[in-house]
């Protein structure tokens, strides 16, 4: 499982073989590095996430499973040094292997702090849970985003986002008998998420993926999620920072797509640029036709 | 039309990817004598000249019509402050000064096009001299952008023209100081400020490729300015061969990468095509190769200056069966 990000001045490349995590560094101008650091913890790694700030400073953050139970690590980078830090372990809600914890999602904020989710579940309940990490620091202990509605899927990571003030997060979850988009905000001040926003069409429930988020750098965001149906649609939602007001939700003409873009761990890659310019992938099978699309906002 | 502001002409851009002035030649041509009269035309409204690069198809429902409905040149409106048109015939303020008669956008408009130009209109001939990068500057948040500023032949109307697309959804303020003044050097009455908003974006689908199974990848590196790299696996129905494809994306327009055409002949390939076709060859399902990691050079980037046009491209490869999956990695010179 690979993971990519760019902050501009760097690009990361993290990638998982069947133990361990392979950490590389490339420059923008240069070379990729020619020496891996390679990361081993005797623990079964998958859905490495990655996030820098702008002095490309970061982390990855995943999940590691040993002797059937999974919990979330992260790795900080400390950019002026380049040097991989200590190994940060969140167990809040660790989990067997046959009913574990959700992939987590891993964002950083202004001072460096990177702020991780994931799903927390267990044989009885189901709730998405955060954790904030400073440099140099332990997790602080997990902070329920919500335990009142039932995230869905697990092998996809929530969405989390920093919008340049604070993290927004975005889910899946039932409510009631539908399942809906949600939103939250992070109170940084109490440690608290806001209470959960829904986000939804008349078209139809929010299915198959966890919604997919990104904020520009006038603090706008852009949520998209897929909604259900035969075909499937994707939806999306603005938020204008300027009027703290988000947009009427709306389908994306000409974004359908059968089930197969569900296969393979349900990919459904996402981009969000800091000038609002965006874009999503996904496919769709007709007959034996496999046809790969691209959606961009621009 | 005259350039004013030491050193601002000489700032038009290469920051698009698909600018083909920047893509046949790492140093830009600046615009035609016919461009700049386009982009500074009174009549003009904002956003209707050149804009064939950045505003995309009307087919994204729910979104924002694109081009926006920019102003036409109307007077100053109540929102803006600063020194307006008042009643003296002569064309001055009340201290002799030069008044603002219109500036398109108009202040509080939305929905402007992202290469809108900001045009200015004043009440008498201002000295060029005034008319710096100091005296206007459109601003977004605190930082100023960067663009072309220009008077017309009669010294009163103001023309400037950013480098680089506005952003989706910002707001930009217009900012121009006292320091403007007439020929005879009476100067603004007040400083004069303006707002308006660029447009929301719209969605575009387009078709990247068919094939009887594709892979799609797990990230969608994207670029400071925008552009995304999407790159994904396809393969035939008994998944005995595969290949990749590889499209850089940026405002509507796409390019697919020369590197991924498995078809180039061996004999007059380039390195990076021989390259791929020794990953992406016959059989690739079949083998059992255990450390899946290739990267290679693509000449097919973002220009930076002094440097060859290259994209950094990593394409891996997973051989658990039965599905491989593609990252690609994309940078495009660093920050806008």
């Amino acid at each position: 499982m690979g993971a990519a990000a760019h902050d501009g001045g760097r690009i990361s490349d993290f990638r998982r073989q069947s133990i361990g995590l392979y950490l590389n560094l490339g420059a923008v101008d240069g070379e990729w590095s020619s020496d891996y650091g390679n990361f081993v913890d005797g623990t079964i790694s998958a859905r490495v996430q990655t996030a820098f700030d702008a002095d490309g400073n970061g982390f990855a953050a995943w999940t590691a499973t040993l002797s059937g139970l999974s919990d979330v690590r992260a790795l900080p980078y400390d950019a002026t040094s380049g040097v991989w830090g200590a190994l940060a372990t969140c167990d809040e809600a660790p989990g067997s292997s046959a009913n574990h914890a959700g992939p987590p999602n891993i964002a950083l904020g202004k001072k460096g702090e990177a702020m991780t989710l994931w799903v927390a579940n267990d044989d009885t309940s189901r709730s998405l849970k955060s954790s904030l990490l400073a440099h140099g620091d332990e997790w602080e202990e997990a902070v329920t985003v919500t335990a009142d509605l039932y995230p869905e899927p697990l092998f996809d990571p929530p969405a989390l986002a920093f919008e340049g003030e604070t993290f927004v997060s975005a889910w899946t979850a039932k409510s009631d008998k539908h399942y809906v988009a949600f939103t939250a905000r992070y109170d940084s001040e109490h440690g608290e998420w806001s209470e959960p926003e829904e986000h939804a069409v008349p078209q139809g429930d929010s299915a198959a993926f966890m919604p997919r988020l990104g904020a520009d750098s006038h603090h706008n965001l852009m949520l998209v999620w897929a909604v259900a149906g035969q075909p499937l649609r994707l939806a999306y939602q603005r938020y204008r920072a300027e009027t703290s007001e988000w947009t009427k939700a709306a389908i994306i003409a000409g974004a359908t797509f059968s089930d197969a873009t569900l296969e393979t761990d349900g990919k459904l890659p996402f981009s969000f640029s800091a000038n609002g310019l965006g874009g999503l992938m996904f496919r769709t099978t007709s007959g034996s036709t496999t046809t790969v699309k691209l959606a961009q906002f621009f | 039309m005259i350039s004013v502001g030491a050193g601002l002409a000489a700032l038009v851009g290469c920051g698009d990817a698909f600018n083909e002035n920047c893509a046949n030649s790492r140093s830009c041509k600046p615009p035609s004598s016919d461009q700049k009269n386009q982009a500074g035309g009174a009549d003009d409204a904002p956003g209707s000249a050149g804009e064939a690069a950045t505003e995309p198809p009307n087919d994204g429902a729910g979104g924002t019509a694109p081009g926006g409905s920019g102003g036409s040149g109307a007077s100053v409106g109540a929102g803006a402050s600063g020194a307006v048109a008042g009643s003296d015939s002569s064309g001055g303020s009340a201290n002799g000064g030069p008044q603002i008669v219109s500036i398109t956008p108009d202040d509080g408009a939305g929905d402007q096009a992202l290469d809108t130009t900001v045009v200015v209109v004043f009440s008498e001939p201002l000295d060029p001299e005034t008319v710096t990068e100091t005296s206007f500057k459109l601003l977004d948040g605190d930082a100023q952008l960067k663009g072309r500023l220009e008077l017309n032949d009669k010294h009163d109307r103001l023309t400037f023209k950013p480098d680089q697309p506005l952003d989706l959804f910002a707001t930009y303020h217009v900012e121009i100081s006292r320091d403007v003044t007439d020929s005879d050097g009476n100067q603004l009455a007040d400083g004069f400020k303006s707002s308006f908003q660029a447009r929301d974006g719209v969605w575009s689908v387009t078709t990247l490729d068919q094939a009887p199974s594709i892979v799609l990848p797990n990230s969608l590196p994207a670029a400071a300015s925008g552009a995304v790299l999407a790159t994904w696996l396809s393969g035939v129905a008994d998944e005995t061969t595969c290949t990749a494809g590889a499209a850089w994306t940026l405002r509507g327009q796409t390019k697919p990468s020369e590197l991924l055409k498995p078809e180039a002949s061996e004999g007059r390939a380039s390195r990076y095509q021989r390259e791929w076709r020794r990953m992406a060859g016959p059989s690739c399902y079949g083998s059992r190769k255990t450390s899946g990691r290739n990267r290679f050079n693509v000449d097919h980037g973002v220009p930076r200056p002094g440097r060859p046009r290259q994209t950094n491209f990593s394409l891996q490869e997973r051989w658990e069966q039965p599905r491989m999956t593609a990252v690609g990695s994309a940078i495009s010179g660093g920050k806008a």
